[in-house]
């Protein structure tokens, strides 16, 4: 039945495309499976081993390639996996953490995510989002919750290039692309001619 | 606009957050036990002082997780952080 | 010389010569002047006239504060009001004109208010225009704007860009002169991140008009390389054009950058125009310089009147004299400088008139030695020339009267120095505490919050030697905070100009012996006489003072007069200056446009629009959306030409009659998971939820704890320690914080975990006789018998071959089912029912008939019914209300308030006249003839036709109003047509349609 699932973002891959260059690109994520994670401090390393991944760490996520385990807060996290390994990693869970409290819920339709990339991607998430992106402040393997383009979301970056992942809730996944594709336009651009005409 | 230091997340701008007003007001056990001026007063009254305060904030934005600040309300100083049920901080000048 | 341009000097490229107009004239400039030094260096005199008495003014400045040179910028979608010519740079083709002319420059017939005056005074406003009754509206107000009016707003959409960014830094430098460039390079030296604001195109800031040097380069030559080298660092942010407008707590800071202004319009498509900077810096360096003050005699705001130093910047970085001969007045040293500058650049004064009764004994030498004759001890008493200056006269000056003779000096231009400010504006923002300085005659910071420092001018330091100590202190504070260490680099040598040899002279005007307006504020046009007035009117308080004589008020707020409005009220009050204290400093410190605050909010990307997963079929269904919250949904699916009327009706027959289907994704939805689930939800539920099994619905309310409906929604048990809760659409945020809220502060125990899963799901709301049919049509296998399949449960099963959960909800009254999906299936599912649904004439159908369907069963909606004071019981919901157990909310709804019997109550209202429909918001009265006051009974909460009833309702909050069934009530009604008229309703049972519940199982 995969063929009937459909993202609110399928209609904007060729403005998206389109709107990508040298400087800065932006794509849809494939859609992945997410677990929303909640779970007591105690049982948070079984959880993880359960997982495949290390604990993540305080505003930051640990990955093994294909899965990744971002930190939310002290007792949440944000499992993101293949689609068709959901319903199973629920199951270890219940297994490996019996008779302790969490929950593990499926939220592969929660939220939905964004690739943008290139030497000017800072740039444009700056112009959406208060976090300090500054190499010197945040770096790959980090993630943040914030606002981007007053859009809830959760940020993390994967590369020094950098390549930053932004997830958001479906419902704000079209608005947000078309912000992105709005404030990528200048770098496709020749730069405003030097400095005043003296 | 304050920058917040979340217990939890660190510095953040105060748009990813809530203030939940005055801290340390417990609710009541019995409710139905108490007088109506006592009821009125842990529904309706609060402190707003002129200087530091223990207030709640939640990190909406963020890490969704609620913590109390002590801060002054004239120059938006802030002295300390810290989680729900901890022990309240004294205020600065005050004798710990 | 020609016009007024020099032969030589001046950073303008005079190989470019630059086409413009101004007041449809065309002018000539060069590339690097500003509109303001082109129109000096064309003659042009008078630029526009004044806000009060619509006198005729020049520039009276080169910078921010500039009062009088006000604009009109660009044309049609381009055109920009107010704009100061100081800060414009020029640019080939730019269009101005003069503001505040009615109708034309030349000739304003508002100048007649120079002869009203006497009827001008402060506070004119409340003493003039008292009456006949009703002319203030008609009369006086339009004359007022017109004659009053500034510039005119453009009215067409502007087609520029406008931008905003984030930048973090160690430190952020307000302002690249010779204090700030040294700040900036000590911090910078230490690898700390550093953010360098500049106001101006070039920095340099005096430098750009001195003629110092700084490590034995030109300082001009040495501000250049100075922020170029700082450009080229990775971790400093040099802003130039950049203008911080204010600083707030924590380091927070916000510029705006001219991007684009100095080209014209249109000629940089795709970028920016302007661009906000949102600074955050843990510390902040205001080196924002200081403004001259003007000096206060009769006619100082004559064409011709300027600041000194804007004389000498007009002759050294532009290269244009602003008048051929010169006079020049001063309290202070600086004027020396410029009349020594102008003296060398070939326009000698006239002559030099100290206030002071010794001047300078270098300085005056050096002029003197140019022939420039020094006149010590006098002061103008008089300015002639009504459009431009053509002579002043001076006397003697014995304190603050005059003595002596008068003497009359022929010139073309008066320079004026009164001392200088310190730009505190950004300071004061802050609450920084400011002093009194009577070396100086002026207030300068003295205490300022943690993280925030000041260098240079804007310190009350004025010497070049000091400023760049001052700036290079400060820069190694904030890398020794930053990064532990400092003191990596000398502080820059400078070779220094004159600097001040004879204290400065306070001077606040004479007190007699001079006729005419001496102008404390020149862009208000209030004079020091207003001052006097209003101190005598009984206004102490310079907060008062200002609103009641608008001294400081418009575009510069008071940069040039503040500080001589609160010496004259000092004075007038007899009290010392720094108890009179300044006005409030508030952001923005120059005007900002609208446009730029906007950013990129706006047109589609002006707020976040949530759209579900099926939304793209509304769309293709034509359907007209309404906003709830930021959610996008559909309000109805008209179809052909039908109105919204038409097209409502058909879509409640169509659930009433047959079968209907709505997006219901925007509902909150949140899983609560855990032992104590079940004890949790029964903490914020009026009714019991803990009784429910596994398997079933139980709709439920909740109250904030002061008894006040906050939210509702069904809840459904998945097991035993699992639930599902839905919100309304714009309550899903709410409730989820609520529910962590009291989780992670009062009840940290309780073993729970709330997650949301809004959009985890997509559901389609199947309404109406034949959604069984359809239904069944999607699962044909299923028993949905209501024997089978009851009312308020639900299960998880396959829908069209999808996995669902099915539930069997009604918000309508109908047979109805929802049937829950995962999102990306949403449209999946969407199509199968509208295919399995057609034989049946499925009709999609939006919010506004969903409400008309809840409202005729006397469902109440939060939002409509509920306005935060509203209690379960004024609902009709007490036997709801759980006994057994407490929640959030119960002991105030036995509090005396809220257990009054005559409280607002929910009912239903039929208007007598059953094709009326009564206004939502409608206040509700007990007599049909209107008269005041009269009270208010009530009002509309909800007003519809219904196809099912065959006529208007409305549902109302009705004082006593269950209690009044079959009573009348009236409500006033404003229409077009027909004017104000009453309406009268019957009160009745909230139930219209069903009561009996008969139709829920079909």
């Amino acid at each position: 039945m995969a063929d009937r699932h459909a993202t609110m973002l399928d209609g904007l891959a060729a403005d998206m495309a389109a709107a990508s260059g040298e400087a800065v690109t932006l794509g849809a994520l494939p859609p992945v499976g997410q677990i929303t994670f909640r779970g007591e401090p105690a049982c948070l390393p079984l959880a993880a081993a359960a997982f495949g991944t290390g604990v993540p760490a305080v505003n930051r996520f640990e990955s093994d390639g294909a899965r990744a385990a971002l930190w939310l807060g002290p007792d949440e996290w944000l499992l993101v996996l293949p689609r068709a390994e959901v319903a199973t990693t629920i199951a270890r869970f219940d297994m490996a953490l019996a008779g302790a409290h969490f929950a593990a819920v499926d939220t592969s339709a929660g939220r939905l995510g964004l690739e943008l990339s290139g030497p000017m991607a800072r740039a444009v998430m700056e112009k959406s989002c208060h976090i300090d992106l500054h190499p010197r402040a945040f770096g790959p393997g980090q993630v943040a919750q914030s606002t981007v383009a007053r859009v809830p979301a959760i940020l993390l970056q994967r590369d020094g290039r950098p390549t930053y992942w932004i997830f958001v809730r479906p419902s704000f996944a079209q608005y947000l692309a078309r912000w992105l594709i709005d404030a990528m336009a200048e770098y496709r651009l020749a730069p405003i001619a030097g400095p005043a005409p003296t | 606009m304050l920058l917040i230091p979340c217990p939890w997340c660190g510095r953040r701008e105060e748009t990813e957050f809530a203030n939940g007003g005055e801290a340390h007001i417990a609710r009541p056990a019995d409710p139905a036990a108490l007088s109506q001026e006592e009821w009125a007063a842990y529904v309706f009254l609060r402190d707003n002082p002129k200087g530091w305060m223990r207030e709640r904030w939640f990190h909406a934005h963020g890490c969704r997780r609620w913590f109390n600040l002590v801060r002054h309300t004239v120059t938006h100083e802030i002295a300390a952080a810290y989680p729900p049920g901890a022990p309240p901080p004294p205020l600065p000048g005050e004798a710990a | 010389m020609t016009g007024y341009r020099l032969p030589a000097g001046g950073a303008v490229d005079r190989t470019r010569p630059l086409g413009f107009t101004f007041d449809g004239r065309d002018r000539s400039g060069f590339a690097g002047d500003t509109l303001a030094s082109a129109l000096i260096a064309a003659g042009v005199r008078v630029v526009g006239r004044s806000f009060k008495y619509h006198r005729p003014r020049g520039i009276y400045s080169a910078g921010p504060e500039e009062p009088s040179a006000l604009v009109q910028l660009g044309r049609g979608p381009w055109s920009e009001p107010n704009v100061r010519a100081t800060q414009v740079d020029l640019y080939a083709g730019l269009e101005a004109s003069p503001v505040n002319v009615w109708p034309s420059l030349r000739f304003d017939a508002g100048a007649i208010n120079q002869f009203l005056s006497p009827l001008l005074v402060a506070g004119f406003y409340y003493k003039t225009f008292l009456g006949p009754r009703g002319w203030w509206r008609r009369v006086y107000e339009p004359a007022i704007r017109r004659m009053a009016g500034m510039g005119k707003a453009p009215d067409e959409p502007d087609p520029d860009l406008y931008d905003h960014a984030h930048v973090h830094a160690d430190l952020l430098v307000v302002g690249a002169g010779p204090a700030g460039l040294a700040a900036a390079r000590a911090a910078a030296a230490a690898g700390i991140r550093v953010v360098l604001a500049d106001d101006g195109a070039q920095a340099g800031g005096d430098l750009l008009t001195s003629s110092a040097t700084i490590e034995g380069r030109p300082g001009a030559a040495w501000a250049a390389e100075t922020a170029a080298a700082l450009g080229a660092m990775s971790d400093v942010t040099v802003l130039s054009r950049t203008t911080v407008l204010g600083l707030y707590d924590h380091g927070y800071a916000v510029a705006v950058e001219r991007r684009t202004d100095h080209r014209p319009p249109g000629a940089c498509p795709g970028h920016a125009r302007q661009r906000v900077w949102h600074v955050r810096a843990a510390r902040t360096i205001v080196a924002a310089g200081s403004h001259e003050r003007p000096l206060l005699f009769a006619g100082n705001d004559r064409p011709g009147v300027m600041l000194s130093g804007a004389v000498r910047t007009y002759a050294r970085r532009f290269g244009v004299a602003c008048g051929r001969s010169p006079v020049f007045v001063t309290n202070n040293d600086s004027a020396y400088v410029a009349a020594i500058a102008l003296a060398d650049a070939g326009v000698p004064p006239v002559a030099l008139v100290d206030l002071r009764p010794v001047p300078p004994p270098a300085a005056s030498k050096a002029l003197a030695d140019r022939g420039v004759e020094i006149l010590a001890g006098r002061v103008p008493v008089a300015v002639h020339g009504r459009a431009g200056v053509r002579g002043i006269d001076v006397r003697a000056l014995d304190g603050d009267r005059t003595t002596g003779s008068l003497r009359r000096l022929e010139c073309d231009l008066v320079a004026v120095s009164g001392g200088w400010n310190p730009a505190v504006h950004l300071l004061g923002q802050l609450r920084a505490g400011l002093t009194w300085d009577e070396a100086h005659a002026t207030f300068r910071p003295e205490t300022l919050p943690a993280g925030l420092a000041v260098a240079g001018a804007a310190g009350g330091t004025f010497s070049l030697a000091g400023c760049i100590a001052a700036g290079h202190a400060a820069g190694e504070d904030a890398s020794a905070a930053a990064r532990g260490r400092g003191g990596r680099r000398p502080v820059p040598a400078t070779a220094p100009e004159e600097e001040a040899e004879t204290p400065l002279l306070p001077f606040w005007g004479l007190s007699q012996g001079s006729r005419g307006k001496a102008f404390v504020d020149l862009q208000n046009d209030v004079t020091a006489a207003d001052i006097a007035l209003a101190a005598r009117e009984g206004f102490h308080s310079v907060e008062h003072v200002k609103r009641y004589t608008t001294s400081g008020m418009g575009t510069d707020q008071g940069k040039l007069g503040n500080v001589t409005t609160v010496a004259l009220l000092s004075r007038a009050l007899a009290r010392p200056m720094g108890e009179t204290g300044t006005t409030t400093y508030r952001a923005p410190y120059v005007p900002v446009a609208y446009g730029a605050l906007a950013g990129r909010h706006v047109g589609a990307l002006f707020d976040p629009e949530r759209i579900t997963p099926i939304h793209a079929r509304h769309v293709a269904a034509h359907a007209v959306f309404e906003n709830v919250g930021q959610w996008k949904r559909p309000h109805y699916f008209p179809r052909n030409a039908e109105d919204m009327a038409r097209a409502v009706e058909r879509e409640c027959r169509a659930v009433r009659g047959a079968v209907g289907m709505m997006d219901a994704s925007t509902l909150g939805k949140i899983e609560v998971r855990g032992p104590d689930a079940a004890r949790f939800l029964d903490r914020f539920y009026v009714n019991p939820i803990a009784s429910l099994v596994v398997g079933a619905c139980r709709y439920g309310v909740m109250c904030r704890e002061d008894g006040m409906v906050f939210d509702d929604g069904v809840v459904m048990r998945l097991a035993p320690d699992r639930f599902f809760v839905t919100t309304t659409t714009g309550g899903a945020a709410r409730v989820l914080d609520w529910f962590e809220e009291w989780h992670q502060t009062e009840w940290p125990e309780l073993k729970v975990f709330s997650t949301s899963v809004t959009e985890q799901w997509a559901t389609v709301a199947v309404a109406g006789p034949r959604s069984r049919d359809v239904l069944a049509r999607l699962m044909p296998e299923a028993d949905l018998s209501a024997a089978a399949f009851a009312f308020m449960t639900f299960r998880d099963v396959t829908v069209a071959g999808m996995p669902a959960r099915l539930a069997r909800v009604s918000f309508s009254g109908e047979l109805a089912f929802e049937i829950s999906v995962e999102g990306t299936l949403g449209e999946a599912m969407w199509d199968a029912v509208a295919e399995a649904g057609a034989p049946f004439g499925i009709t999609p159908y939006g919010t506004e008939a969903m409400h008309v369907l809840r409202a005729e069963k006397g469902f109440f909606m939060v939002g409509h019914e509920t306005d935060g004071t509203v209690t379960p019981i004024d609902l009709g919901l007490e036997r709801m209300v759980a006994k057994r157990k407490d929640f959030l909310g119960k002991r105030s709804l036995s509090r005396d308030d809220t257990a009054r019997s005559d409280r607002k109550q929910l009912v239903a209202l039929l208007p007598d006249d059953p094709g009326t429909l009564l206004d939502e918001g409608a206040q509700l009265v007990d007599e049909a003839v209107l008269r005041t006051p009269m009270p208010m009974v009530g009002h509309v909460t909800s007003s519809y036709r219904s196809a099912a009833l065959g006529r208007t309702f409305a549902l109302a909050l009705i004082r006593n109003g269950r209690a009044r069934i079959g009573e009348r009530v009236y409500a006033p009604l404003v229409r077009p047509a027909a004017g104000e008229m009453m309406v009268s309703a019957v009160i009745a049972e909230p139930v219209l349609y069903d009561p009996s519940g008969a139709r829920r199982d079909g």
